[in-house]
């Protein structure tokens, strides 16, 4: 138990630096309305065993959103993102659960699991949260293409950096 | 062991994450300046257009003092409209009015609450009375002619007298010609025309000319278009035409009328007393 406490914490720490150290000064393509932000830092969410309590996934979810919200100065942007993201896990998880079900206490992750379990999990997940993140950051329906378009392009290339870390981290829980 | 995966699941949970959303959309919209800024435009609009309803609402209860506010103002617009109308006149025709003054010149505005014009004899009631000013033998015009002359007023209503009642005579005459006759109703029941009388056949008479009320009476100013020559007839072995006139004023269908209560040309006064004591 404190084992599983220790190696989800210390992942938290990890990745949450490493997003915040890395990946939020990491500038590709120009500056400008369309420069894709890359977002890592929900793996660790998204690791999160099976047998997590929902109000402990929704608290995690909303902590770690708000506090990097708290360093990029955009309080609740990626608190909300995070938080719907998790929301929808479990109907996600739902679609994609084996024939044999689930292992209380395995994590989603791809050692678990194989790479066509893995990437539509981690890819419809991060689409949501782009999806979310982006809404809450333009606020207004008026500009959906606005919304759409850089829901994709970050979407996209985050991906990138979200198999990158997967395959480098690769936690077996 | 299998975990039911259910979005959601409980209410509990569904409740902390609402709560959670909520907490963000506040954050967001409390620390974010151009979500901020959208969020008051949003609630601005929003609150906009809720207050235009309440408006329009509160509207409708308020149309009959609106209305008789509007009654009010058109009727102080009206007087100066004839005045004006009065002076130009005077300018014109000298003789007709001896003074560059104008005239005195109040105007009533009510509402038509009933009449007829079917009958031969036909009369208008209207929702003012002796409290406005409006007495006996007052003329009455509505927004394109003449209405009647007032009959019996009560504190707050008034009989008029139509001018489809065998009984009127309006002086009118034809515009920009100054031959003048007096026009009646020939009770033939159809309310749109009139018959202008004492025209003399010599005056040379086109369809189309324009009728208007001359003046020559102590109740209504002169001047003020009532209609168009539509048909010209002269009776064989008379001396003057019969023209049928076509009145601006549709009777059938309206709604207010301004009695005027005051009107007195310079002189009219002395040429009055002067006229009874003969």
């Amino acid at each position: 138990m404190n084992t599983v406490l220790l190696s989800q914490g210390f992942r938290l720490l990890l990745i949450g630096v490493l997003q915040v150290v890395i990946f939020d000064r990491l500038r590709l393509g120009p500056l400008g309305p369309y420069y894709p932000d890359i977002v890592v830092y929900p793996l660790v969410l998204l690791w999160l065993p099976f047998r997590t309590p929902r109000p402990l996934q929704y608290l995690l979810a909303f902590g770690l959103g708000l506090g990097l919200d708290i360093t990029q100065l955009t309080p609740g942007l990626h608190a909300g993102a995070a938080l719907t993201m998790m929301g929808f896990r479990p109907l996600v998880l739902r679609f994609l659960e084996p024939r044999a079900g689930y292992e209380a206490l395995h994590s989603p992750t791809l050692r678990r699991f194989t790479i066509a379990w893995y990437a539509p999990y981690l890819l419809v997940l991060m689409l949501l949260y782009f999806l979310v993140y982006y809404s809450l950051e333009v606020f207004t329906p008026l500009y959906l293409g606005a919304i759409l378009g850089k829901t994709m392009l970050s979407w996209s290339i985050s991906a990138l950096f979200l198999f990158l870390v997967t395959m480098i981290y690769n936690p077996l829980d | 062991m299998v975990p039911r995966s259910r979005a959601f699941s409980g209410w509990i949970n569904f409740l902390l994450f609402v709560l959670l959303e909520g907490l963000s959309l506040y954050l967001i919209v409390a620390f974010n300046d151009s979500q901020h800024r959208i969020y008051r435009h949003s609630v601005g609009f929003f609150s906009e257009m809720v207050n235009s309803r309440i408006e329009t609402f509160k509207g409708y209860f308020a149309l009959e003092e609106e209305n008789a506010a509007l009654m009010e103002e058109n009727a102080r617009l009206r007087t100066a409209l004839i005045q004006l109308g009065a002076m130009k006149e005077n300018d014109a025709s000298g003789p007709v009015l001896s003074s560059r003054s104008g005239g005195r010149l109040k105007l009533v505005g009510a509402r038509i609450i009933n009449q007829t014009i079917s009958r031969r004899n036909n009369f208008l009631t209207l929702d003012k009375g002796r409290q406005t000013g409006i007495r006996e033998n007052q003329g009455v015009i509505g927004d394109r002619g003449i209405v009647g002359i007032t009959r019996s007023v009560g504190p707050d209503f008034t009989v008029v007298m139509s001018i489809f009642h065998s009984q009127t005579k309006i002086s009118a005459r034809i515009r920009d010609k100054g031959y003048f006759g007096s026009l009646r109703w020939n009770q033939s029941g159809d309310v749109r025309y009139m018959t202008l009388e004492d025209i003399p056949r010599h005056v040379p008479i086109r369809v189309g000319d324009w009728v208007e009320s001359s003046g020559y009476s102590t109740l209504f100013p002169g001047g003020m278009s009532l209609g168009r020559v539509a048909e010209v007839r002269l009776p064989p072995g008379s001396g003057t035409y019969e023209l049928k006139v076509k009145l601006f004023q549709d009777m059938t269908k309206i709604g207010h009328a301004w009695v005027v209560t005051t009107f007195k040309r310079p002189g009219t006064d002395s040429l009055t007393m002067q006229r009874d004591s003969l």
